[in-house]
């Protein structure tokens, strides 16, 4: 049996569906395929997909991946020309290979952030809080804790999560390019920070359109 | 696809992949050679309706035109709603996020009565006028099918017209003759009076309704040329009939999310209180051939994991025995589920159930629907108690542990016995469970059971009878409860009042349009739903426009008042389902179609012929 890792992207209407119908339609799009995937032990066989870092609804990806077993003979090659004719609008296969590294390796992945105001006025001025407060170095927001019964939050100093943080304006839009924390161990929503700054300036984000384009092992290297 | 100015809202709406379109096998067509538009309407949210059997099938048919763009739509939840009236952004199709109220067609299917306030919200909310003759241009045609187009008569008001029985050869005729219309720029008028000599296409507005002075209706005249009677369309060959072999597949999770493909339309059992079970006769089987690869090309093109194959009583198919085989042949193979809904106790095999059990266990599911043998009798239910028994007895065997079970309350001459026998029936199925001396050591049995409110409904042997008032469902309920001793009984029951409504406008005349409308616009929308039901303003409404629900629902029609529907012909006659009350009241059965015919007439829409007869 080998493993293999499925690198593809996310993006337009498709970052409106979740995580869970995200898995779903790879399943069946492994389905219609008909790739020679291992399928799960158990009442309910399923082709094993396990997917790297699930990506929030709302959040397109640039380069997501996931995992799968083949139990017959496949190329990666073939593996992707057989998926890639398959995929529904929105979701396309970049590239198949050979597992490399595990996903605990993940530390970190990079976003960009295009978050649209309503006047050029109100971009510039969030544009400097944004600065400011990254400068500063403390930016407080609620987090829902994960131990613990119900609704309990913790709070959590933002900027302590941010790796690389580079902004500008352009007329309505504040242009955000960032590296957060990412994987198991610490992960910072990127909805998060924009929402924090959001209400650290006081000015509100008409519309935002987030992109994660990479993760990243803890050496900053892309994780393969 | 949705309208641009929709972009930054989708976020704060739950699920908003209702919203956005884009999924595997919609089609997205050139408008350039496609100029008839056609927005199929769903009224209810997105994971109901995409699960819906009829409108796959009436999309790709539609599709399959050349000259034709299909699209489907559905009720936008609240959330979404209070978004698209804030912003003015109008009801858009999902495939091209245009607004229908520019299409050809805007057709609704009908599915269940309290959807009505849906339609009206959606017509709102694609900033057209709701009644009909406010609408003046030729274009939209709002149109109707499906179950309720039954008995219409309570939208009466809001359609254009309204389609009767089976949809794929009339409304392709429809399109055809507007298509025509467009291009001699008609009035609306000149289409509606061509439209109605089409067989099925029932257009309201050339009917004139006259009442007795105690509010029974006195007559239905058709006027301007308008036939007499309307009689439903029939599909006559089900093998050469077209039929999907792709399906849209949702990203979202939606109620039924498998490929679906059809056993048989129509059914042989009679049971007296099921409208599906007279209105869809008379009987017509699709090959096994055609049935099987279909299933093949729907799995092929979607990617489900599971078939279903649909009819009313799936057990009755005839030649289920070449079928399954077939259709396990590669299912099993594949990893795909078959599931066998609609399966009748006193004919599903042993064989049947270790084949099935080859793939995949699922919910099992009894519907005795009445407690005692006598009231079973009564809706010729034609199942016995020791049918029942040994049914679950199977079941346990086989290792389920869990069943479900389906009952009505308030059925015709139900007295407190058959309320009672209900629980007793349960009692017994508990006790089957722990008779069972394999049963799986540890674990104990799940029976929910479900009582829903019986709802006399128009084409059936009870629709000349009382339903009985929420109040006396509600002691019904309360009765049957304290019946229930046992804490492996769960019971769960219907909200009395959505069925006292949906009673009252199954056998609506068309003065409830006021009511429904007035409803509406004091905010009744989703009355399905638990939690968005409002039954004080439906009161009111009916206060407000004069009329008493209970003249409707809870009162004997005597055989000889003229309906609301008998302007309509649904093939079996007057004559039939008097016989059938009768018998019901004297506690007779009748044999179900293939043992003998019981002469109800619906075969001379099929030329004469019904396959239970050969």
């Amino acid at each position: 049996m080998q493993e293999v890792r499925v690198f593809f992207s996310k993006t337009g209407n498709v970052k409106y569906i979740s995580h869970l119908d995200l898995y779903r339609s790879m399943l069946r799009a492994v389905k219609r395929a008909r790739l020679p995937v291992w399928y799960t032990q158990g009442f309910n066989p399923q082709p094993y997909i396990a997917f790297t870092l699930p990506l929030s609804l709302g959040i397109e990806g640039e380069n997501e991946s996931m995992d799968m077993r083949l139990e017959g003979e496949m190329s990666c090659e073939e593996l992707k020309a057989a998926l890639s004719k398959v995929m529904p609008e929105g979701l396309r296969i970049i590239n198949v290979s050979p597992v490399k590294d595990a996903a605990k390796t993940i530390r970190y992945a990079s976003y960009r952030l295009e978050l649209e105001f309503l006047s050029a006025a109100d971009a510039k001025a969030f544009y400097e809080t944004a600065l400011e407060v990254i400068e500063k170095g403390e930016l407080i927001a609620e987090k829902p804790a994960k131990k613990g019964k119900g609704k309990t939050l913790k709070e959590v100093n933002i900027v302590e999560h941010v790796q690389r943080f580079e902004a500008k304006t352009d007329n309505n839009y504040v242009l955000i390019d960032a590296t957060l924390s990412a994987g198991s161990t610490a992960n910072l929503n990127p909805f998060l920070l924009s929402e924090a700054l959001e209400k650290q300036s006081g000015i509100e984000i008409a519309a935002a359109c987030i992109i994660r384009k990479q993760l990243f092992k803890a050496d900053l290297s892309p994780f393969e | 696809m949705f309208p641009k100015s929709l972009e930054r809202f989708l976020l704060k709406v739950q699920k908003p992949g209702r919203y956005t379109g884009g999924e595997l096998n919609s089609v997205i067509k050139d408008p350039k050679n496609a100029d008839m538009r056609f927005a199929f309407c769903f009224p209810d949210v997105y994971e109901i309706g995409m699960s819906h059997l009829g409108m796959k099938i009436l999309y790709s048919l539609l599709n399959s035109r050349e000259d034709t763009r299909c699209e489907r739509v559905f009720a936008p939840w609240t959330d979404m709603e209070e978004v698209m009236r804030r912003e003015d952004i109008p009801l858009y199709g999902l495939e091209s996020g245009e607004p229908i109220k520019d299409f050809d067609f805007i057709g609704f299917t009908l599915q269940y009565e309290l959807c009505y306030t849906n339609v009206l919200n959606m017509l709102d909310l694609a900033s057209l006028p709701v009644k009909a003759g406010q609408r003046t241009g030729l274009t939209p045609i709002v149109m109707g099918g499906g179950p309720c187009a039954c008995n219409p008569e309570p939208l009466a008001e809001f359609f254009d017209l309204f389609v009767l029985g089976e949809g794929e050869e009339v409304n392709v005729q429809l399109l055809e003759l507007l298509k025509t219309h467009k291009k001699m720029n008609s009035s609306k008028k000149e289409f509606l009076l061509a439209a109605c000599k089409i067989p099925g296409v029932y257009v309201p507005s050339l009917y004139r309704a006259e009442y007795h002075q105690d509010g029974r209706l006195s007559a239905i005249k058709a006027a301007e040329g308008a036939p007499e009677t309307v009689k439903k369309r029939t599909i006559s060959d089900l093998d050469t009939v077209f039929a999907p072999e792709k399906f849209v597949v949702p990203f979202l999770e939606i109620v039924h999310d498998r490929a679906v493909a059809e056993l048989f339309r129509g059914c042989i059992r009679g049971c007296r209180f099921c409208q599906a079970g007279f209105i869809y006769r008379p009987i017509r089987e699709r090959s096994p051939e055609v049935v099987n690869s279909q299933c093949k090309a729907l799995c092929e093109n979607t990617g489900y994991d599971e078939v279903s194959l649909c009819s009313l009583s799936t057990s009755d198919y005839t030649r289920l025995e070449e079928l399954l085989p077939a259709l396990l042949d590669w299912t099993v193979k594949d990893g795909i589920n078959v599931a066998l809904p609609s399966l009748r106790l006193d004919n599903f095999s042993k064989e049947l159930g270790e084949q099935l059990l080859a793939v995949r266990r699922s919910g099992l599911t009894f519907a005795p629907e009445a407690g005692t043998q006598r009231l079973r009798d009564v809706i010729n239910k034609n199942i016995t108690e020791e049918e029942i028994l040994s049914g679950a007895r199977e079941a346990f065997r086989g290792g389920w542990t869990a069943v479900k079970l389906y009952f009505m309350l308030g059925l015709p001459t139900e007295t407190s016995e058959d309320v009672e026998g209900i629980a007793r029936l349960a009692q017994k199925i508990v006790d089957e469970f722990y008779s069972n001396p394999e049963k799986p050591r540890g674990k104990g049995v799940n029976v929910s059971l479900s009582a829903s409110g019986f709802v006399p409904k128009p084409f059936t042997p009870f629709q000349w009878e009382a339903q009985n008032t929420p109040e006396e469902f509600k002691e019904k309920q309360i009765y049957l409860k304290e019946k229930i001793t046992t804490r492996k009984v769960s019971p769960s029951f219907h909200n009395p009042h959505m069925s006292f409504l949906e009673g009252v406008f199954a056998r609506g005349d068309r003065r409830l349009s006021a009511v429904v409308e007035t409803a509406w616009r004091d905010g009744c929308t989703f009355d399905s739903w638990d939690d968005r039901f409002k039954y004080d303003i439906w009161r009111e409404a009916f206060k407000k426009c004069g009329l008493a629900p209970e003249f409707y629902s809870s009162r004997v029609r005597d055989v000889s008042e003229l309906l609301p529907w008998d302007h309509l012909d649904y093939g079996i006659t007057k004559a039939f389902l008097k016989r059938e009350r009768e018998k019901a009241h004297r506690g007779e059965t009748t044999a179900h179609c293939r043992e003998s015919c019981a002469g109800c007439g619906a075969e001379k829409l099929n030329g004469g012929y019904c396959h239970a007869r050969g």
